[in-house]
């Protein structure tokens, strides 16, 4: 394959790959179905900045969040299942039931192992180490600030840990899991080993004291942009919000069986943060996976860190060392 | 031979009629394509096809299933020929056993709460590191933006945080409710997955045979008549 030079990078000499906005098709059918895959993902962030906004303080809880999260993943799935963008990528029985296997660990083991081992945790311990307290002063900042602020934090530190997850090995091995996906839908973004959904789960935001409100905002914000990484729908969303937003093209590139556009758009919300680090690459893939597209069974993403970790070091041991030649006298 | 009724968790079986004078090899010829994918495997053997999948594709039409056997059977006195298949899926399994696993999972944070419950001890230096704290406390200051534009004040933080008491666990922290949402998910799922997947595998094979399901359901209730 002759793949498209960007930067100084060859995409797509292993696996088709779009790159450019103007080469990705737009959603076809009339008038009120391309206003509305046009305008949807815009309406629902600033109606969700706006309900938690102006909602009452009875009102704005993190249980009401949870109810708001829920619905909106129904109508995703549901969106889905109605308006595809592949047919390849066409939700079925087991593919829900595996993911949503995924989400219940979220939900429950991994939130358990998280009161003793997560962020929150680790920042308390250098906290109360150091003496530090929190940065209260944030909480005098305009409330749209302090949710900017929070995702932001938020989303730097999941660039850097997911590019460092791409370039480290023994980060990797854990994430490579997620990699062996081979389409896209809702509950996608919870597929991976559990202690990749550990690690990317942290965060330093426990460092900074918010006012709650902020914190809704926050998961607002994140969840109506970051959430369309991993669906199964065209929309042909606005140009700002593609240049700010990371979308399900640009994650579908990330997701591609090309190793080089594997190697792109890294942040979980904020694609701009990509653009600033050069690693932002516009477009999208159909053909997902690793391993030309093999299809990993759970009881294999739940061991291969560790069987491929351990073949690495065996490997590693095998080889014998170098020695650096001395020619005879 | 009929599977048995816990076999029937993980096993689909049932019987598609096939049209007059279609051999066993024009079956399987039709059925080919089902079975020519990715990580499927499959060995004829006369009238019968076993088939094994190793990590099959999302989209394979038989994904769901790991093995399985399609025969071709005589039934009835008239001598009419169907096709018999049995199937076994461990993805099936897995989700009726789901509901167990999360189920332990809520025991497990349950235990953990009890374990991780205050003591009397630990509530008293808690209240006393809560007064130090509202001391330092104020209520937040309202940026005047957000005043201008009608944002609701902000409340003092923790005002609604319930007072822990001796023995009993963080209720927020330690909640079993998410673990028994799930169980109750899989187990409609388990439900809905094994009469969905075995209505899907009975369309996609009457389609290859080109018989209509609909008029196929009719002749196998015949069929269950003359037997």
């Amino acid at each position: 394959m002759q793949g498209v030079r960007v930067g100084k990078r060859m995409i797509g000499t292993q696996a088709p790959v779009t790159i450019g906005w103007e080469n990705v098709p737009r959603v076809e059918g009339g008038p009120v179905k391309r206003a509305f895959f046009s305008w949807f993902q815009p309406t629902v962030l600033f109606a969700l900045i706006l309900f938690w906004y102006y909602a009452p303080n009875s009102i704005a809880k993190a249980s009401t969040a949870i109810g708001i999260g829920i619905c909106f993943r129904v109508l995703l799935l549901t969106l889905e299942f109605f308006f595809p963008k592949h047919q390849s990528w066409m939700i079925t029985w087991k593919e829900f039931t595996v993911d949503l296997f995924y989400v219940g660990l979220g939900y429950t083991i991994l939130r358990l192992v998280d009161t003793f081992i997560g962020d929150d945790v680790m920042v308390g311990a250098i906290q109360g180490a150091f003496h530090w307290e929190k940065f209260a002063w944030f909480t005098g900042l305009p409330i749209l600030l302090q949710a900017f602020i929070i995702s932001f934090i938020f989303d730097f530190g999941q660039y850097w840990m997911h590019r460092g997850m791409h370039n480290w090995y023994p980060l990797w091995l854990p994430h490579s899991v997620h990699h062996y996906i081979t389409q896209l839908n809702v509950h996608k973004g919870a597929v991976g080993n559990p202690v990749e959904l550990f690690l990317i789960g942290l965060g330093i935001g426990g460092f900074f004291d918010f006012v709650p409100r902020a914190f809704l905002l926050a998961g607002a914000i994140g969840m109506s942009v970051s959430i369309y990484q991993h669906i199964n729908v065209r929309f042909d969303s606005p140009r700002w919000w593609r240049f700010l937003f990371n979308t399900t093209g640009h994650h579908s590139l990330h997701h591609s069986q090309d190793f080089e556009a594997t190697r792109s758009n890294y942040s979980n919300t904020y694609i701009f943060i990509d653009r600033i680090f050069g690693t932002c690459l516009d477009g999208e893939a159909e053909l997902l996976g690793m391993e030309g597209g093999r299809r990993m069974s759970i009881r294999e993403q739940m061991t291969f860190p560790f069987t491929e970790g351990w073949k690495s070091i065996k490997e590693r041991l095998a080889r014998p060392a170098s020695i650096d030649a001395v020619p005879a006298e | 031979m009929q599977p048995s009724f816990l076999a029937r968790i993980w096993t689909i079986e049932g019987r598609l009629p096939l049209p007059e004078g279609q051999t066993a090899q024009e079956t399987f010829d039709r059925l080919r394509p089902m079975l020519r994918t990715s990580g499927t495997a499959h060995h004829q053997d006369g009238d019968t096809v076993q088939f094994r999948k190793t990590d099959p594709e999302a989209q394979d039409p038989l994904s769901v299933f790991d093995h399985g056997t399609l025969r071709v059977e005589t039934a009835g006195d008239a001598g009419g020929r169907v096709l018999h298949y049995r199937m076994v899926s461990r993805i099936l399994l897995l989700c009726f056993l789901a509901p167990l696993l999360f189920l332990g999972f809520s025991q497990l944070t349950v235990f953990v709460g009890r374990m991780n419950a205050p003591t009397a001890e630990d509530i008293a230096k808690a209240e006393k590191e809560q007064k130090a704290k509202e001391k330092k406390m104020v209520t937040p200051v309202q940026n005047p933006v957000d005043k201008f534009l009608g944002a609701p004040a902000p409340e003092k933080p923790g005002k609604d945080k319930p007072k822990p008491k001796v023995g009993q666990p963080d209720s927020k922290k330690y909640s079993p409710t998410p673990g028994y949402v799930f169980a109750c998910f899989f187990a409609i799922l388990y439900v809905f997955g094994r009469w969905l997947e075995a209505r899907l595998v009975r369309r996609r094979m009457a389609r290859l045979l080109g018989t209509d399901p609909a008029s196929t359901s009719e002749e196998m209730a015949a069929l269950a008549v003359s037997h």
